[in-house]
């Protein structure tokens, strides 16, 4: 008992620790990134979604592929100890979820019963991702722990609501770890490879069917019906503390002795009709997403994107909205662009020379997960054009001594005549919009930075 | 939900909607200068004979500031001790210092460990960068070597009332304007530019060189940017100026790369635009053809004409 206590410890400490780490990465990925950038890419690579998104979408193999990889196969060793050894999102909803036993009875919330009833939809929402994903869209990326997790914490830190977060941390006291049972597509993926597992906990000939393990699991997973734990098992351990004949141990679960079936759960499971039907009604749904994907054409024509971002069509498909690079710019160039923009375009990241200009740093490239933003030499980089706009200019139009436009420019690309107007020598111009951030005319600035794909 | 409760939660709901703004405060380009006493510049400018320039030609940094501050009369007359340093040198744009676009940063951090060890509490080393202050930092090489001289160093990248203060500037163009707290409070402030062309004002130095201690230049170059600049360094003289005139760029100024000029000479004077007028003929440009210098001539800022003044060249 002593040694089943200390190893449930160790994995909500190793877990908090992948918790902590993550936010020391996240709110320090900042210029110069250093080692720092290293480890969040590695840390983030666990992830097996983000390794088939980045396989599917953009046909190649990454550097870091063998380190999901580790995942897949500690998946198929041990079932999901992914979940609750090493992820961070994992790890915050295991202490909310463990908060929520504080709360007066769930607030009178049957919480087994609900895990229950929505196991039934698990894998319809599996099925509902893989058609999307399919469909060309990295949709699922955005829910993945790293990513959502992520997002939030750069939310946090750059002032604005986590409602995301905040959602989820709530749902988790009254429901357990719902999100991570039913929700978290890399969770789904890792349960449905922990089908083929080779060590879970299962019960012995002692097992009294007392239902302990049962109330206390907070995925509705518990060994206690079915002999051993199901493949959504998050190896939290909890079921091992609570049962009182020492009856659940952690052992080869295809040693078929041991597997004891209970007839009444059979009802429960969906039939092949039932499936089908509603994979019918998924992909219709999938489609439908699909045409939604329609961009409002005043934001998307206007849009710089980072240095080293893919062309505009593949951009949106690759971006998960992580935020990262929105957190490490230097110069608070890049800002997430809103709702109003368009679904598809939303969250994702813009450049805005008037409130920052890009130095070129390329700090995002580093932070960037997904390959959205490439690692490109600075000498290949264009993010746009600059155009002066000689009805404003404080030269052209009031004749005054200015040139910051020219001064600021660290290409040299603006040259000016005695009057010091200004005008864009295109060829040099690359777009990071040091003129645009540095005019003084109040508001709109006199020279302008635009996409290239629309000259 | 009963009556009661409805009624409670839709009072705790507008009480929680009258909290945003809460706790914020004015701005403080909004604020009136009048407000904001400036303390008067320590009178340690007098130490050091007004109509002398020193010019120390070299190239090694600890060598010429030494050679500098002797002929100067020596470096005890303007730090005293527990004094505040401050030093504006020129780190405005994220150039290597080989780029020659900066003031050379083994030249400040000499010059931090000589106001050390002459007693200073404290050296800052300030500037408001016109582009990027980290990369600013890193990329001049200016934050290893003032903080490897025991300095400090500070971007002032934010209008906030920690960097600035609102003051009457009461020039001929420009008001008031968000200046400098640290250089406010400096027992000895200390103007360190570099000798470099630029685009708009033809040469930047020490004159030009203030602007960093200001938050918004924008309305410089909107007004009169060059009636503006001498407005700025007549409000407040800095206690010397030392020109670092070893190398600069000839074209392609402020920002650079440009071609690299190497004058290997040292400019320590109290008269700023003496200073400058010296700097410009070693440019090789006509002291009058500087619409800023002129202006500041003009309103008594100092002596614009060489030969009335004593360079001493060592």
């Amino acid at each position: 008992m002593k040694i089943r206590r200390s190893i449930s410890t160790f994995m909500t400490v190793t877990g908090s620790l992948a918790l902590l780490l993550f936010i020391f990465l996240i709110s320090n990925s900042t210029y110069p990134l250093d080692w720092r950038g290293t480890v969040l890419l590695w840390f983030t690579g666990l992830d097996p979604w983000l390794l088939i998104n980045h396989i599917y979408l953009q046909g190649s193999i990454p550097d870091w592929a063998w380190i999901a990889g580790l995942t897949v196969l500690s998946t198929l060793i041990w079932g999901r100890v992914f979940c609750s050894w090493i992820c961070p999102l994992g790890a915050l909803l295991k202490w909310f979820d463990k908060l929520g036993l504080l709360l007066p009875k769930r607030l009178g919330i049957k919480k087994q019963k609900a895990l229950e009833a929505a196991g039934v939809y698990r894998y319809y929402w599996l099925f509902f991702i893989a058609v999307v994903f399919l469909l060309s869209s990295n949709w699922a990326l955005f829910v993945t722990p790293f990513t959502l997790l992520g997002h939030e914490l750069v939310r946090i830190l750059l002032g604005t609501i986590p409602w995301v977060i905040i959602i989820i941390v709530l749902a988790t006291l009254l429901l357990g770890r719902f999100w991570c049972t039913y929700v978290c597509p890399t969770g789904l993926l890792l349960a449905l490879i922990s089908r083929a597992r080779l060590y879970g906990y299962t019960t012995n000939q002692s097992c009294t069917q007392c239902g302990k393990c049962t109330a206390a699991c907070p995925a509705a997973a518990a060994p206690g019906a079915e002999g051993r734990a199901r493949e959504w098992c998050l190896v939290c351990g909890d079921c091992v503390e609570v049962c009182p004949q020492q009856s659940i141990q952690w052992r080869a679960t295809m040693k078929s002795g041991s597997i004891r079936r209970d007839p009444a759960l059979h009802h429960k499971t969906t039939s092949r009709r039932q499936f089908i039907a509603g994979a019918a009604v998924l992909s219709g749904a999938a489609a439908i997403w699909e045409m939604t994907q329609i961009r409002t054409a005043q934001a998307h024509e206007r849009v710089l994107r980072p240095p080293g971002a893919q062309p505009e069509d593949k951009f949106s498909t690759l971006c998960d909205r992580c935020g990262r690079c929105i957190k490490v710019c230097p110069t608070h160039a890049l800002w997430a662009m809103p709702l109003s923009s368009g679904w598809i375009d939303f969250e994702t990241p813009q450049l805005i020379p008037r409130r920052g200009n890009c130095d070129l740093c390329l700090a995002c490239q580093e932070v960037c997960p997904t390959g959205a933003i490439r690692p490109i030499p600075v000498e290949e980089i264009k993010i746009g054009r600059a155009v002066v706009d000689q009805s404003r200019c404080l030269a052209w139009r009031d004749g005054k001594l200015c040139f910051l436009c020219g001064e600021y420019c660290p290409y040299l690309a603006i040259a000016c005549d005695d009057m010091t107007r200004p005008w864009v020598m295109e060829d040099l111009c690359i777009g990071c919009g040091a003129c645009e951030y540095g005019c003084p005319v109040e508001g709109v600035a006199a020279i302008q930075v635009f996409p290239l794909q629309n000259n | 939900m009963e009556r009661r409760d409805f009624v409670r939660w839709t009072g705790w709901g507008i009480m929680a909607l009258l909290l945003p703004g809460c706790g914020t405060k004015n701005l403080l380009q909004d604020q009136k200068a009048e407000d904001n006493p400036i303390p008067p510049p320590a009178p340690v400018a007098l130490a050091y004979d007004p109509k002398q320039l020193v010019v120390a030609s070299g190239t090694d940094p600890d060598n010429l500031l030494d050679r500098g501050f002797n002929a100067l009369g020596g470096m005890a007359l303007l730090v005293k001790k527990d004094s505040l340093v401050v030093i504006k040198p020129n780190f405005s744009v994220p150039r290597a210092p080989e780029v020659a676009a900066t003031t050379k940063p083994a030249l400040v951090g000499a010059l931090v460990k000589k106001c050390l060890a002459a007693g200073a509490r404290e050296v800052r080393v300030i500037d408001h960068p016109f582009t990027n202050s980290r990369m600013c930092l890193q990329n001049t090489g200016m934050k290893e070597a003032v903080e490897g001289a025991g300095g400090k160093i500070l971007t002032l990248d934010q209008a906030n009332d920690t960097y600035y203060r609102k003051v009457n500037i009461n020039g001929e163009i420009l008001k008031t304007a968000l200046y400098s707290k640290d250089a406010l409070e400096a027992d000895v402030l200390i103007n360190f530019p570099v000798l470099k062309h630029h685009s708009t004002t033809k040469i930047t130095m020490g004159l030009k060189n203030m602007m960093g201690l200001v938050w918004d230049r924008g309305v410089f170059h909107s007004t009169d940017l060059l009636q503006s600049i001498a407005d700025l360094a007549s409000f407040r003289k800095p206690h010397l100026t030392i020109l670092d005139a070893t190398r600069g760029i000839t074209d392609n100024g402020p920002s650079g790369p440009g071609t690299i000029r190497e004058w290997n000479q040292l400019v320590l004077g109290t008269d700023p635009v003496a200073v400058d007028a010296y700097g410009a003929e070693l440019f090789g440009l006509n002291p009058a053809k500087l619409g800023y210098l002129t202006a500041a001539a003009r309103s008594g800022l100092g002596e614009m004409d060489i030969s009335k003044l004593t360079v001493v060249k060592i």
